[in-house]
């Protein structure tokens, strides 16, 4: 009981406390993040409709609208704990993490909590505007909770990588980065796989969010169940196990490689 | 409770660090680290702290190694920068974030903070944002911060550096306190912050003496020494300088008066003289070599 108290209030202290209050101190960031949150939304209808995508395949809206929503969800998280591990290091509270009594995987899971928790308003946000302009969502809540879930494993597998690569190499966010504009590109985010070259697909089948995406999109826009979708959920949990695998362990390599080195306060 | 530092060696590249360091302090004790910039003060406490690793030999923290979560449960740590707080979240909510980081319930940690704001004078300050806080609160906070899990192990590194007297004296007595039931290692150049030591190592890669709590501190000063008569022993030396002889229990006072004169004498140099704990009569005297004393 008393362990578990501990962990909700790490949760709280670093989602609410270290998350919400700091972000929302600054007001401005705030305000355009909302906005940025939803644009991309707009800017795909409305090629959809200048191209007239919508009038030839109706489904397009609601294909664009799940590839959004969960695209920027997978992409912002990542950022968001890159991003987390070299603010602590140039602020200096990194050294004062790493001397409190947390195993590194803690460390870095409780320090992506904010990522995964913010990035589920625009998500929320895309899939609502997404039901104002016309998405049918027809749900299997069972299917899309599997799917989320995997996919949200995998997310967290891919932070903890490029978390560690910061830890080590105290420059901005490479590997989350490349994972936010590859993802755009090979995800299937606003087009199908299926309309890349053959040898590309093969490489956008190396990400999570491909399979999730389509994952979701079944799930979402079709009520498909679990054993339809089991296509998807497969390939997506050899992924998360795989990308938590290397997380954990790279996480761990960081950790000790900084301490020995003496450059836990470096930035 | 104890800290048993056995045969350490850390290099930074091509830079020795420390080299062969062995020592060891227990409960009761306040342990001050003296020496030059560069003599391994601040990377030894860092060893203590778990947030280095030793390339050679150990580092146990009552009897854990000091990286892991067990030893790191017992010790409080405050750096000498004014960094690693949130300077855009209230005192309060710093100090329930890492009350949180080090395990204790959301309701303890509010309480805990009440009590450590109160105990460093900052409790009226608690809603307000750090960036409001002058340096002095700020180091108060840190100090604050490093109480509020209650560790058997306080390490210290210059925890009074660029504050002001009022502060300085605030935070010295609270330490001084503390030190009675906890251990407390502390790496510094002051000579108020080496006062309250009751024991003085004096580092420079290695150990290079031990001693007792420094006895006497000298303070080289320039200008009207005439206001210092009678309150301090006064040596002049010739060419309007003067060497003032005072204990290290009257370090806040003639601090104070110094403010007080206003830049009619300045500060100059000073050593801190101290008798070793194994030799006898001999003495160690420890010179900050080239640097102005600025109150």
């Amino acid at each position: 009981m008393r362990r578990l108290l501990v962990a909700l209030s790490r949760a709280y202290a670093f989602i609410t406390i270290r998350g919400y209050k700091v972000w929302a101190s600054y007001r401005t960031q705030v305000a355009l993040n909302v906005v940025n949150w939803v644009i991309p939304l707009f800017i795909y209808y409305f090629m959809g409709v200048a191209f007239h995508l919508l009038k030839y395949t109706p489904d397009y809206l609601g294909f664009i609208t799940v590839g959004i929503a969960f695209q920027g969800y997978f992409s912002s998280a990542i950022t968001t704990l890159a991003g987390r591990i070299r603010n602590e290091e140039l602020i200096g509270t990194l050294e004062y993490y790493i001397a409190a009594p947390l195993s590194p995987l803690s460390l870095m899971a409780y320090s992506s909590l904010w990522g995964l928790a913010i990035n589920a308003v625009p998500t929320a946000l895309t899939l609502a505007v997404g039901a104002a302009l016309g998405v049918r969502f027809a749900v299997d809540p069972l299917s899309a909770a599997a799917v989320l879930a995997l996919y949200i494993a995998s997310s967290l597998g891919l932070n903890l990588i490029a978390g560690a690569v910061v830890l080590i190499v105290k420059q901005g966010n490479p590997v989350a980065l490349f994972a936010s504009v590859a993802s755009n590109l090979l995800g299937g985010t606003v087009f199908p796989v299926s309309a890349l070259p053959p040898w590309l697909r093969y490489v956008s089948y190396a990400l999570p969010l491909t399979w999730g995406l389509d994952g979701l999109r079944a799930a979402m826009l079709s009520a498909a169940p679990i054993p339809a979708i089991a296509q998807y959920i497969a390939p997506l949990a050899a992924l998360a196990a795989a990308y938590l695998g290397v997380g954990v362990a790279l996480t761990r390599y960081a950790y000790y490689k900084i301490m020995r080195e003496g450059t836990v306060a470096m930035y | 409770m104890s800290v048993i530092v056995e045969g350490v060696s850390k290099r930074f590249g091509r830079i020795m660090a420390l080299e062969g360091v062995s020592l060891s302090a227990r409960r009761g004790e306040a342990v001050a680290l003296i020496g030059p910039n560069g003599a391994g003060k601040t990377t030894l406490l860092k060893l203590m702290a778990g947030i280095l690793l030793p390339d050679e030999g150990s580092v146990l923290v009552n009897g854990y190694p000091a990286h892991t979560p067990k030893a790191k449960e017992r010790v409080g740590f405050m750096t000498p920068q004014d960094r690693g707080v949130y300077w855009r979240v209230s005192a309060l909510d710093n100090l329930v974030f890492f009350g949180a980081l080090y395990g204790m319930t959301l309701r303890e940690a509010r309480r805990r903070a009440r009590e450590v704001l109160e105990a460093v004078g900052l409790w009226e300050r608690a809603h307000d944002r750090v960036a409001s806080f002058s340096t002095g609160m700020m180091r108060r906070l840190e100090l604050a911060r490093a109480l509020m899990h209650d560790p058997d192990v306080l390490l210290l590194d210059e925890p009074t550096s660029g504050i002001d007297i009022d502060a300085k004296a605030v935070i010295l007595k609270r330490i001084s306190e503390l030190g009675r039931e906890r251990l407390v290692v502390l790496a510094s150049h002051d000579p108020a912050e080496v006062g309250i030591a009751t024991r003085v190592i004096h580092l420079n890669k290695t150990i290079i003496a031990e001693s007792k709590a420094p006895k006497l501190l000298k303070v080289l000063v320039k200008g009207d020494v005439s206001a210092l008569d009678g309150r301090f022993k006064v040596r002049p030396t010739g060419e309007g300088e003067a060497v003032v002889e005072l204990g290290v229990d009257q370090f806040d006072e003639f601090a104070a008066v110094y403010a007080s004169l206003r830049g009619r004498i300045k500060a100059v140099d000073m050593e801190v003289v101290v008798a070793y704990a194994a030799g006898g009569n001999a003495r160690l005297q420890w010179r900050r070599e080239g640097r102005r004393w600025d109150l």
